[in-house]
């Protein structure tokens, strides 16, 4: 018999997967559990493992080749006849749907080696770092109880191509929204038109690539509106300042602004829980997730592109823990190695181009969350005081915000906290 | 006067015809051995004396005739109520039963109406060997125009049995033989009916439903005594109507904890489990989180000796492995 | 006692009626408007005419599948059992019922039976029910010689001779159990009454053939019925003229020849009837012919009827499984 090697699905928003390079090659014996191939998907590298003892089959995809998740890579042929499909209960899939859980990642612990509805829940919350009060994530729905329902290829499509399902019309069995019905509903044109002759472009992979999709979702689905402040940084930089040799002594790292405004920002989450949310697009209408934990995603580019770490709980860190976690991160990203819990959870992203000499920006939102960030240098600007011009040292702080999740009063006093706690860092040790 | 007064199966289902022979004079009591010597499982006793011979009628040994004689007085104005001993004598009835009762109403279009009530008991347990021990409801449940009722309590009994008879639909009614003399339970004082087509939920529960049937019903709610020491909380639904059957509670059920067990003891094959089962597994679906499951009487004539009998049906120790091999991870 | 010349000139209508009736059906079977299982009472037209002129309108009959004639007799609407042979929702039954289960509870007509003998059953439990209720009401069992070998035919024997049930059982012997002869069915020569005598029943034998013969041996039953004197058995020794079903084997399974048929063609009884009135001037030629006017006029308005009719609803499946 032979157990199938596929492409998996890793991440939610993932439709296909590339074959980075072969470990192992046709006709090697293989045991279970031994990588096999490195993938690659939206965010990361990963190594597929032989599914049991046995033989590898013919490789069926190439290095450099993409395929649709579960397109067939290769098989090993043992001995046994085993299934090769994921066994999964239906009450076990719809959780896993609900929870945003990849059931190829679920440890089956049910009767004839399914994944049970307490497997799934078991995943959702160790996919928490350990931490003593791991929460589970509260599901606020606004959705009507007996909602239609949508296939799995339906959801996936909508997504990949920026279709709010509510306005996709089922006509699947049972009222099911399914993948016509997604088409139909999408408004974007799949092909574009282009009458001249254009030569032919290289095409994205990878890291590019799925920025480049996730960018165009969010920027398509999410209604961006922008808030912005001058915040004067003369406290931030002395605080900084009596900071860095104690913070270096204490982790071996050097304490830069952006780790304190992680800081901030995580504070001021903490403090305005109605920010600290996320789109939950795949319930008809849509739904509020409410987060627990304030997870700040730092935004980091990479050569290979940008990537965003998410540093948790991070109200609750120190500014030395904070820098450390910040600094592990990068490296690791630098490496290549930032695993899926590294880049997931993330409640808020902040995203700051001051170094690169930038004033002002506007960023995309990052999906699902309610808002970024976008910081600016520090640079001496003149400013009113008392009546009289004076130059200050100031940074712009510019808050995309998706309108879905919040209105403006919301995102105002959230960012009017922010600039407080730059303003006056003080505050911080409230 | 008490609200409720103790008492048995048997004695819960006497009340109900005394009541409604009193209340109702078109109805009577046909069957063998019912009138004078009061029934065999006693069922009738007293009523001959109380109502007389034309009400509670000794008939010969003569089933099939019994019961045609039953639909012809039924289409005629009449509500008899046939006591058959024992469920193994429905076939000697069928004809009567399947052709003629079930579907007079509907071949005349509603002309006729066959309001009469069968009563007989069923079940092992009395060494009584594979002719006078079956359960054969599937055999009526299958029937349409035929209802099936077959209570598990006293309380259940009573109220159903009136239902039944003030029923214009032939319905036929199964006890169980062991449980006449030794299920007890409250009865009101107040006269009561219980409709037909609604279950009862005997005891509510998140882990697991069992649908439990008659005496089955018995040995559910001790199954889910022991697994509510091992942290496993059961819901026993008692259908108590079997056709028409009360789908919405089930499924609400199955639908709440995700996982099934039907127990009945009709035999498991091409039975009334499998039509629950079914049920659960197509309107369910989405919801269940492990397959749903049967226990029955196994696919075999009842053996005599007792210590063969009794493992041919289902027992408490094997719901409760067959319950607890339903979880994975408890979380 | 001949009967007076109305009750004469009823019992040639009814005859005359039935036996219109089922050529009618017939042609119509042939052209497909009849539909479903058919099986005629043409040659047996006495016996159901001759019964239940003995009986009240609420008295109440059980019959067979070969139904019309007892339902017609008992006085059933000629329209609605036709619109019900084909089948249209202003039959008896909606359409649902058929030729096999045509019913007239207003007439007391408990229905035609697809079971042979299963109106056994039903009759003696109407009988018991009118004797609960004192009503005073006699039931008629109609039913076939090949019934009467059915095991539940002592069971009611014995129940209606032991509770004295005001039911009469009137077998119609018409030589035939489907494709066997009576004779090839039944290990003994006696008479089929042999059995209800046995019970301790009274029993009659007539020819089914003279209708007034009929109707006196029933009238004795159903009298001795309503005056509490208990169950009675009656064989009126008929033949089938028609197969057993439309689509019946005919000669060619040697169940009987031709010969005999024709022979007993020329006994029928609707015809000896006619020509008994006439020889014994009962009633004259215009008078019987008025009567078949009548009778065709029937017909005819039966069959524009049928025509008229709408064929039943799907929602009428669901009607009527339960009460």
């Amino acid at each position: 018999m032979a157990e199938d090697i596929y492409m998996p699905q890793l991440g939610l928003t993932m439709t296909e997967g590339k074959v980075v390079r072969w470990l192992k090659a046709a006709g090697e014996p293989v045991r279970k559990g031994e990588p096999v191939l490195e993938i690659e998907t939206d965010k990361v590298s990963v190594e597929v493992e032989a599914p049991a003892d046995g033989v590898l089959g013919p490789i069926l995809v190439e290095a450099g080749a993409s395929v649709p998740i579960g397109g067939m890579l290769s098989h090993v042929l043992t001995d046994t006849p085993l299934p090769t499909r994921l066994f999964a209960t239906p009450r076990a899939r719809r959780k896993a749907i609900e929870l945003g859980i990849d059931l190829a990642q679920v440890e089956a612990s049910g009767p004839g080696g399914r994944i049970v509805e307490a497997d799934v829940r078991y995943h959702a919350d160790q996919g928490r770092l350990q931490t003593p009060a791991a929460r589970h994530v509260e599901v606020v729905t606004e959705a009507q109880p007996a909602a239609p329902r949508v296939s799995p290829l339906a959801r996936r499509l909508a997504d990949a191509l920026g279709v709010d399902l509510a306005s996709a019309a089922g006509s699947g069995p049972g009222g099911r929204v399914v993948e016509d019905d997604v088409r139909r509903a999408s408004a974007a044109p799949l092909l574009p038109h282009s009458p001249a002759p254009v030569p032919p472009g290289e095409p994205l992979s990878g890291v590019r690539r799925v920025v480049a999709e996730r960018m165009a979702h969010s920027f398509a689905t999410a209604p961006h509106f922008y808030l912005s402040v001058e915040a004067e940084a003369t406290a931030l930089a002395r605080m900084r300042e009596g900071l860095l040799a104690r913070v270096e002594a204490a982790v071996g790292v050097r304490l830069t602004v952006s780790d304190i405004l992680v800081k901030v920002c995580g504070q001021a989450l903490a403090e305005h829980p109605d920010v600290n949310v996320a789109w939950d697009g795949s319930a008809p209408g849509g739904a509020v997730i409410r987060l627990a934990e304030t997870n700040v995603g730092l935004a980091v580019s990479l050569e290979a592109g940008l990537v965003v770490p998410v540093i948790r709980q991070a109200d609750r860190l120190t500014l030395a823990e904070i820098a450390k976690r910040r600094a592990e991160l990068v490296d690791r990203g630098r490496e290549g190695k930032l695993a899926l819990p590294d880049l997931e959870g993330g409640s808020f992203t902040l995203s700051n181009l001051g170094m690169f000499g930038i004033d002002q920006f506007q960023a995309i939102l990052n999906p699902p969350q309610a808002a970024i960030l976008a910081v600016g240098r520090v640079k001496d600007r003149p400013v009113a005081l008392d009546g009289v011009v004076v130059v200050r040292p100031t940074m712009h702080l510019t808050l995309s915000v998706d309108h879905r999740l919040l209105d403006g009063v919301q995102a105002a006093r959230f960012l009017e906290r922010v600039a407080q706690l730059i303003q006056e860092p003080y505050l911080l040790v409230e | 006067m008490p609200e409720t007064i103790e008492m048995t199966l048997g004695e819960a289902i006497r009340e109900a015809l005394a009541e409604e022979l009193s209340r109702d004079p078109t109805v009577f009591i046909m069957g063998e051995d019912v009138g004078r010597p009061g029934g065999v499982f006693m069922v009738t006793k007293g009523l001959y004396e109380e109502f007389g011979k034309d009400r509670v009628m000794d008939t010969p040994i003569e089933e099939a005739g019994i019961v045609g004689l039953a639909v012809g007085a039924a289409m005629t104005g009449m509500r008899p109520i046939v006591e058959l001993m024992f469920s193994d004598f429905l076939p000697l009835a069928m004809e009567q039963l399947v052709n003629q009762a079930a579907k007079m109403h509907y071949m005349t279009a509603g002309q006729v109406k066959v309001p009469m009530v069968l009563r007989a008991s069923l079940g092992t347990g009395r060494g009584a060997a594979a002719q006078h021990s079956q359960s054969l409801h599937a055999l009526v449940a299958h029937i349409p125009g035929l209802k099936v009722v077959m209570p598990s309590t006293p309380y259940d009994a009573k109220g159903l049995l009136k239902a039944a008879i003030r029923d214009d639909n032939p319905v036929i009614f199964l006890e169980h033989k062991m449980c006449y003399n030794t299920v007890k339970g409250p009865v009101p004082t107040q006269e009561y009916l219980l409709p037909l087509g609604v279950a009862d939920v005997k005891r509510e529960g998140q882990d697991v439903t069992l649908v439990a049937i008659s005496r089955m019903v018995h040995v559910a709610l001790a199954a889910a005594e022991t697994l509510a020491r091992d942290g496993i909380s059961a819901e026993v639904v008692d259908p108590r109507t079997i056709r028409p059957l009360d789908k919405a509670t089930i499924l609400n059920s199955a639908m709440k904890t995700g996982r099934a067990v039907v127990i009945d003891e009709g035999h498991l094959s091409y039975g009334v489990t499998a039509e629950i089962a079914a049920l659960i597994a197509d309107e369910a679906f989405d919801y269940l989180d492990a397959p749903v499951k049967r226990l029955a009487a196994m696919d075999t004539p009842v053996p005599m000796a007792p210590i063969l009998e009794v493992a041919t049906i289902p027992n408490e120790q094997q719901v409760v492995a067959t319950v607890k091999a339903l979880f994975g991870r408890r979380y | 006692m001949t009967p007076d010349k109305a009750l004469l000139s009823e019992m040639y209508h009814r005859m005359r009626r039935i036996r219109r009736f089922e050529e009618t059906a017939q042609e119509l079977y042939r052209r497909g408007t009849v539909v479903g299982l058919l099986h005629l009472y043409i040659g047996e037209e006495a016996v159901a005419t001759g019964a239940c002129l003995a009986l009240r309108d609420d008295d109440y009959v059980t019959s067979t599948h070969r139904g019309h004639g007892h339902v017609l007799a008992k006085g059933a609407d000629a329209n609605r059992l036709l619109a019900e042979l084909c089948g249209r929702v202003t039959g008896y039954c909606h359409g649902k019922g058929g030729s096999m289960h045509a019913a007239d509870l207003s007439l007391g007509i408990l229905g035609a039976n697809g079971i042979v003998g299963g109106g056994f059953g039903i009759a003696t439990g109407a009988a018991l029910s009118a004797k609960k209720r004192r009503s005073g009401q006699v039931t008629i069992c109609f039913f076939g010689d090949g019934a009467a070998n059915q095991g539940i035919f002592m069971e009611v024997l014995n129940m209606a001779g032991l509770w004295q049930l005001p039911v009469v059982y009137v077998c119609e012997n018409n030589g035939f159990g489907e494709y066997t002869r009576t004779e090839e069915a039944t290990v003994t020569s006696q008479p089929i009454g042999a059995r209800a005598a046995a019970f301790g029943l009274p029993t009659a034998q007539v020819d089914g053939n003279d209708v007034i013969a009929v109707y006196e041996a029933v009238k004795e039953a159903v009298d001795r019925a309503r005056a509490g004197g208990g169950p009675s058995f009656v064989e009126a020794r008929t033949y089938r003229l028609g197969g057993h079903h439309m689509g019946d084997v005919g000669f060619s399974r040697g169940y009987r020849t031709k010969e005999e048929l024709d022979a007993r063609t020329q006994q029928e009884p609707v015809g000896r009837f006619r020509a008994w009135l006439l020889e014994n001037q009962a009633l004259t030629e215009p008078e019987i012919a008025s009567l078949e006017a009548k009778v065709e006029a029937e017909m005819a308005e039966a069959i524009a009827f049928v025509n008229r009719s709408p064929l039943p609803e799907l929602s009428e499946i669901e009607e009527h499984v339960y009460a």
